[in-house]
């Protein structure tokens, strides 16, 4: 029932506030989904059963697992396939909600039940939301940035392991920080440039994650793996494209430090994570305009 | 007894060429370095390897270009190119100008290790 887009679509729907997921996103990798998140998230079990269990949990020394299979909640085949379901990070993200106490049993079972029964895609959604805020007209282009936005996402999760949120209420970076951004341009069929601006040390933290090197500074390795990571997002973009017959091709990133994107056509993504929040740029040509001892292609 | 595989790799990420260096030092093959499709041209004549590995997307000269000039000079070198681009159409680009294999990136361990293992057949049928 969870998918990764859990957080999401709570979000969008405004059962949570952007610095209510923000802080929970931070927290999660500290909350492990346990036995009764995952066999609701399976629909084996009601959040009334549950809270049934969990009283009798306080009278006698016995597991939730114990008194479910007691109880005739859960068969031991269905106790044996929820002990072995892999665990994602929006699970994680659901226990953090219960463990922090912003929702009890109930009010998660119908929110469950929401999400598995609405047709709206959150990214999609969230994208859309933005661009009616853009100062921008984007609304042509709105179909392709969404499409990317989704992979982009779904690269995040695979290749950073963190679950990740476009806030629609962020605002932009103070510049009390020193940030970085990177580019690439995508040439052919069609034309847009994509890019990561982030303060330094969450570009640090995506670097490490990305590469899986002990990176400390932001040295050539550091801009190498956030630049990869991005070359890698598009090039999953460009086999998507691929597949409508539309040719294109990727360009050498670019890299510089402490600028303001300006592009035309210009959409920026506040993305919110576990280990910090980042801005995804999207524009029709290149946002990244270089001047002596701005930054560099690389 | 075989001997060890000469790789020459080339990407202008300091990070593939470090992480490809270490997969191929554990599949005990000797590994150059390039950073650019220019320079993995002149390692090409320089070193006589016995396979690259090739990425396209790269400043000054790219991975196209370069595969056009080794497949010139050193017809017999199989060269791997290695992109997130894997679009079909670059594909059959690619090997229609003589490109010995295409791995998507981000590549698997499985994926450098079956290359590998085909240029070292290539090669002993080859010596």
């Amino acid at each position: 029932m969870i998918s990764q887009y859990f957080a999401q679509y709570l979000l969008n729907t405004a059962a949570l506030q952007a610095s209510q997921v923000q802080s929970l996103l931070s927290k999660a990798s500290e909350h492990k989904a346990q036995l009764l998140v995952l066999a609701m998230n399976d629909g084996l079990i009601t959040a009334k059963q549950i809270e049934s269990i969990q009283e009798k949990e306080k009278l006698q020394n016995k597991t939730f697992a114990e008194i479910a299979l007691a109880d005739g909640y859960l068969t031991k085949s269905q106790l044996s396939n929820v002990e072995n379901s892999i665990i994602n990070n929006q699970m994680n993200f659901v226990q953090t909600m219960l463990d922090e106490h912003i929702v009890d049993y109930v009010q998660m079972e119908q929110f469950l039940k929401e999400y598995s029964e609405s047709k709206i895609m959150p990214i999609d959604d969230a994208v859309r939301q933005l661009a009616g805020k853009c100062p921008e007209n984007v609304e042509s282009e709105c179909e392709h940035y969404s499409e990317y936005a989704e992979i982009f996402m779904r690269s995040l999760v695979r290749f950073m392991d963190t679950s990740a949120v476009i806030n629609p209420v962020a605002i932009p970076f103070s510049g009390e920080k020193p940030t970085v951004v990177i580019s690439q341009r995508l040439m052919g069929d069609m034309i847009m440039t994509t890019g990561i601006l982030a303060e330094e040390d969450v570009f640090l933290e995506m670097a490490r994650r990305y590469s899986q090197e002990d990176i400390v500074e932001v040295d050539e390795l550091a801009i190498d793996s956030v630049s990869e990571f991005l070359n890698v997002a598009n090039g999953l973009y460009v086999v998507n494209l691929a597949h409508r017959h539309l040719e294109v091709d990727l360009e050498p990133q670019r890299m510089a430090k402490n600028v303001t994107p300006a592009g035309n056509q210009q959409m920026i993504i506040r993305i919110d994570t576990g280990f910090g929040p980042f801005d995804l740029i999207i524009a029709t040509d290149e946002f990244l305009l270089l001047e002596d001892g701005q930054g560099k292609q690389l | 007894m075989t001997r060890k595989l000469k790789i020459l790799i080339t990407d202008d990420s300091k990070l593939l060429r470090k992480k490809l260096r270490t997969e191929l030092e554990a599949l005990d093959c000797e590994v150059i370095e390039a950073e650019n499709g220019k320079e993995a041209v002149m390692k090409d004549l320089q070193e006589s390897p016995d396979g690259i590995i090739l990425d396209i997307v790269m400043p000054e000269v790219g991975g196209i270009e370069a595969l056009q000039v080794i497949k010139e000079v050193s017809p017999e070198v199989p060269v791997i190119m290695l992109s997130s681009a894997g679009t079909p159409q670059k594909l059959m680009e690619t090997l229609k100008m003589g490109a010995f294999d295409f791995i998507q990136k981000p590549y698997t361990s499985a994926q450098i290790k079956r290359a590998i293992e085909n240029i070292r057949k290539r090669v002993q049928l080859d010596d």
